[in-house]
């Protein structure tokens, strides 16, 4: 586990600048107050990754994932428990929604709603560190069964980090709780790590 | 190189125009240079009026709608962007037709930035036609909802009882589940037939309360209503298709926001007891899913209120068949004889207080055991047990009645002579479900009427004694009866002859002074008149004929000097009336010839009746003939000298001679009939009255009676009678 606190606050002060703009995009968007917190900012292994999430909540869930490329490249993932998705989405389109389903439409919202948080805040790093991103669209997936995650962490053999970001979301004064985790290889993470020492240092 | 073109042309081909998507490219100027035929077929147009425009000049609504920036963002920040249909709706103003009707098409679009080594050759913007899933999506949502709907009214039902919280609850439950504006019901009214409301709630309740409330018919008015009442079959109703008659509704459809409403009938088996609405925003068609899951719910309710009336109708039966069976329960308890109700199998079921105290037994011990155990009954006589009552009948099916003399024997050894009867209890079928058998306590009874044997017996004979004496009591009651009224009739008779011969006496006593008076007066009067008639005779022999005058009072003085003479003859006839010298004689012999000595004047016709036989009578023949005189000379007199004379002789009876004087005068008044014989009685103007009273002294001294009676054609008859001849009685 990194432990560096102070680059540890930095890297969540400039993760919640990216979440404050997500959020107002949100709020233009739904036309509703949007707000998201990120309480709590880790950096650990990838295989820290798997015991972290069984410890905080149910594996079954609904994950968001958008990759990334350009000065640093990776994957975040944006996991929601199912229930609160149905809140989010109901919350934002009560009519359509059924109480407990997922739908194709909701899916696609969910997408919307993940691609404007998950750019804010992957560009308010890249912003930092004066670096430029091109994202995918990102991907929904309705979790069935354990194995995604695992699979997922397989598949992202190539990333050894993971910027993991608790947050909350609080929407119609419904409070939607998720995590936020950005995985990045070792060699993208110490360019990440490395610049914010640098900008601290030329402070 | 060649090929790997054709290659990619193929894949471009495919990837364009195959998938089911709107594609097109636009470059950095934001100007179209592909444009697939998924677009073309949704939007109209062609590619050559597109290509090399600009897009936002093509859709000028994505500018009007502020969604640009996610395509500028996306060409100049190299920014993909993803555009849901829930929040955007569309990107690009596209129609469709679902349902025969022209929509917007709901898109979901993806925005893809083009950039290769640093330059932005442009965008690809991919549309999806998410229309249909979001109808779809919906329409399962709404067919979720109401199935939850639905299910949450079908708990309730089985929990209520009542018809009121059913239709309230329900409608709650619509409004409040599936969003419904306005939920109403009407229900068939069971006495009259008629269609009333039954219940509304909703978002709309206050504003509908207040029209109904104005109009209390509004609810019969929507045609669909009526139709659903009369098929049975559900009915729906469309604002767009604008139905004209029910402008009042339209009305309420826009302040509801509704576009349609359903009347689903509340049906049975046979009959539809009232209809579901259900007011619904959406105006496209209602999915049939959800019109089968309305009808369901509304047969489930139909099927509910059914039961209720059912529930509630047998609920009504067990509250009377309990009170009746309560009442019959008392009834049994409290009659005054013993009964005892048994199964078909001959175990007690009932017994009454008087039962439990004769047999013996508690009514809690004895229910469930035979009837034979515990109520045991023998011959008073013999001793030897009956056969048991309920066995009978059981078998019999037939009322039971045991004779007289039967004692049954109590458990604590009491004895009790009863009467005993049994009655089968027989069900609907026919069948004997049990018996009934009453028994009654005749011990005191039967002790009482031997007493009152014995005591009838004495009273019997004390009675016939007693009737004895009555009887002889009331005959010596009758016989002093008529006696008493013999002797009144004696007392009466003995009066009447006393008032007769007092009558007579004093007559006589009269006549007696009279005559003796009328004697004195007659010799007085007589010797001066003697003068006068010879004073008179003097005078006419000196005076004779020398004038006519003197010769006319002359003949006067001469006639009424004889006149008077002739009355103080009769006085002196009725003061020297002497017993009559009696001799027999021949009346039919004697009459004719004092008649001819009666100068009765011509003009008199006379008429002699007598009989074929001689009549003998002793009489004094002068003094008959003044008797007759005097009457034929009263009968001349009353028929002023001309009319018809009838003297009859009859003989009445053995012993008596009849003789009749009829004239035909006026007759006599009945006041006068008796009185006629009185003295100094008259009806005529001159006389003094002593004739007929002369003529009955005579009669009556011969031992006769005299008579008057008014003749029927007129006149009147005198009756004399004459005692028959003693010797031509006995001859």
């Amino acid at each position: 586990m990194y432990n560096d606190s102070q680059s540890l606050d930095i890297m969540k002060e400039i993760i919640n600048l990216g979440l404050g703009e997500a959020a107002d995009a949100l709020s233009r968007l739904v036309n509703t107050k949007v707000i998201i917190k990120s309480p709590d900012l880790q950096i650990m292994d990838i295989d820290q990754v798997m015991p972290y999430i069984r410890e905080e909540s149910t594996i079954l869930g609904v994950y968001i994932a958008q990759k990334f490329e350009g000065m640093i490249s990776g994957k975040t993932i944006l996991c929601y428990t199912h229930d609160c998705c149905v809140s989010l989405l109901k919350n934002m389109h009560a009519d359509s929604m059924e109480e407990d389903v997922i739908t194709e439409t909701g899916i696609s919202t969910l997408n919307e709603i993940g691609n404007i948080i998950m750019v804010s805040y992957v560009s308010a790093i890249c912003n930092f560190i004066e670096g430029k991103v091109k994202f995918d669209l990102p991907e929904v997936t309705v979790e069935v069964s354990e194995q995604y995650f695992e699979n997922l962490i397989y598949d992202l053999d190539t990333f050894d980090r993971a910027i993991v970001v608790k947050n909350t979301m609080n929407i119609k004064d419904k409070n939607i709780n998720g995590h936020i985790f950005v995985l990045l290889s070792f060699k993208d993470f110490q360019r990440v790590v490395q610049t914010l020492e640098n900008k601290l240092t030329a402070k | 190189m060649r090929k790997r073109v054709c290659m990619n042309s193929i894949i471009n081909k495919i990837f364009i125009n195959s998938l089911s998507l709107g594609i097109f490219f636009i470059d950095f100027e934001y100007k179209i240079t592909v444009f697939n035929d998924w677009l073309k077929k949704h939007s109209g147009l062609h590619e050559d009026d597109v290509l090399g425009i600009s897009l936002f000049d093509v859709f000028p609504e994505i500018a009007i709608r502020g969604k640009e920036h996610y395509i500028i963002d996306c060409i100049e920040q190299d920014r993909s962007a993803m555009l849901s249909p829930l929040i955007h709706q569309y990107l690009l103003d596209l129609k469709i037709v679902k349902g025969g009707h022209r929509i917007q098409m709901i898109q979901e679009v993806r925005l893809f930035p083009m950039s290769k080594d640093g330059e932005n050759p442009g965008g690809v913007i991919v549309i999806k036609d998410f229309t249909e899933q979001i109808r779809h999506e919906k329409a399962l949502v709404e067919k979720s909802k109401t199935l939850k709907a639905v299910r949450k009214i079908n708990r309730m039902m089985v929990r209520t009882n009542s018809e009121d919280i059913l239709f309230s609850e329900s409608i709650k439950i619509l409004t409040r589940d599936i969003n419904a504006p306005f939920v109403w019901f009407t229900k068939i009214e069971k006495q009259s037939k008629q269609p009333v409301l039954a219940g509304f709630g909703g978002s709309e309740a206050d504003l509908f309360k207040r029209i109904i409330q104005r109009d209390n018919n509004l609810h019969l008015t929507l045609k669909i209503t009526r139709k659903a009442l009369q098929t049975g079959e559900t009915q729906v109703c469309y604002r767009r298709d604008n139905e004209p008659n029910c402008k009042k509704w339209w009305d309420l459809f826009r302040h509801f926001q509704c576009q349609s409403v359903i009347a689903i009938p509340l049906r049975t088996a046979d009959t539809v007891s009232g209809v579901l609405h259900i007011h619904r925003h959406e105006s496209q068609s209602i999915p049939p899913e959800i019109t089968e899951l309305f009808q369901e719910l509304a047969d489930d309710i139909a099927f509910t209120l059914k039961n209720f009336d059912d529930i509630s109708k047998r609920k009504q039966a067990e509250l009377e068949t309990a009170a009746e069976k309560e009442r019959l329960l008392v009834t049994l308890k409290g009659i005054g004889d013993g009964v005892l109700v048994a199964d078909k199998k001959g175990n007690i079921t009932l017994m009454n207080s008087v039962a439990e105290k004769l047999i013996g037994w508690p009514e809690n011990e004895a229910v469930g055991r035979l009837v034979s155990d515990v109520f045991n009954i023998v011959n008073e006589f013999t001793r030897k047990p009956h056969d048991n009552p309920v066995e009978k009948v059981i078998r019999s099916g037939k009322v039971v009645s045991l004779a007289n003399h039967t004692i049954l024997l109590s458990k604590d050894g009491s004895e009790y002579i009863i009467i005993v009867s049994a009655a089968p209890i027989i069900d609907n079928g026919g069948s004997i479900i049990g018996v009934v058998l009453v028994f009654k306590d005749v011990t005191e009874e039967k002790k009482l009427e031997g007493e009152l044997r014995a005591a009838k017996e004495a009273a019997e004979s004390v009675n016939i004694e007693l009737i004895r004496e009555i009887t002889d009591r009331k005959r010596a009651e009758q016989k002093l009866y008529e006696y008493s009224v013999s002797l009144e009739e004696r007392v009466e008779e003995r009066t009447e002859e006393l008032k007769k011969t007092q009558d007579e006496l004093l007559l006589k006593e009269r006549l007696a002074v009279l005559g003796h008076f009328a004697g004195s007066i007659s010799h007085e009067i007589r010797n001066p008149l003697a003068v006068i008639d010879s004073s008179a005779y003097f005078l006419k022999m000196k005076l004779g004929n020398s004038d006519e005058k003197i010769d006319r009072h002359l003949e006067f003085i001469s006639r009424n000097v004889s006149k008077s003479t002739v009355i103080i003859e009769s006085l002196l006839n009725l003061t020297r009336m002497e017993k009559p010298k009696t001799e027999t004689h021949d009346l039919s012999d004697l009459l004719p010839d004092m008649i001819k000595h009666a100068k009765i004047p011509g003009t008199v016709e006379m008429i002699l009746n007598l009989p074929d036989k001689k009549i003998y009578v002793d009489i004094d023949s002068e003094q008959i003939r003044m008797a007759l005189k005097n009457i034929m000379r009263n009968a001349v007199q009353a028929m002023n000298g001309a009319g018809k004379l009838t003297i009859s002789i009859l003989i009445v009876e053995p012993g008596q001679a009849k003789i009749a004087v009829a004239d035909t005068g006026p007759g006599i008044a009945p006041d006068y009939l008796e009185k006629i014989f009185e003295p100094l009685f008259s009806t005529k103007t001159h006389g003094i009255g002593f004739g007929l009273s002369i003529t009955k002294m005579i009669f009556e001294n011969h031992g006769g009676k005299v008579k008057a009676i008014s003749n029927p054609g007129g006149g009147a008859t005198l009756i004399f009678t004459l005692p028959i001849s003693e010797k031509e009685r006995y001859k």
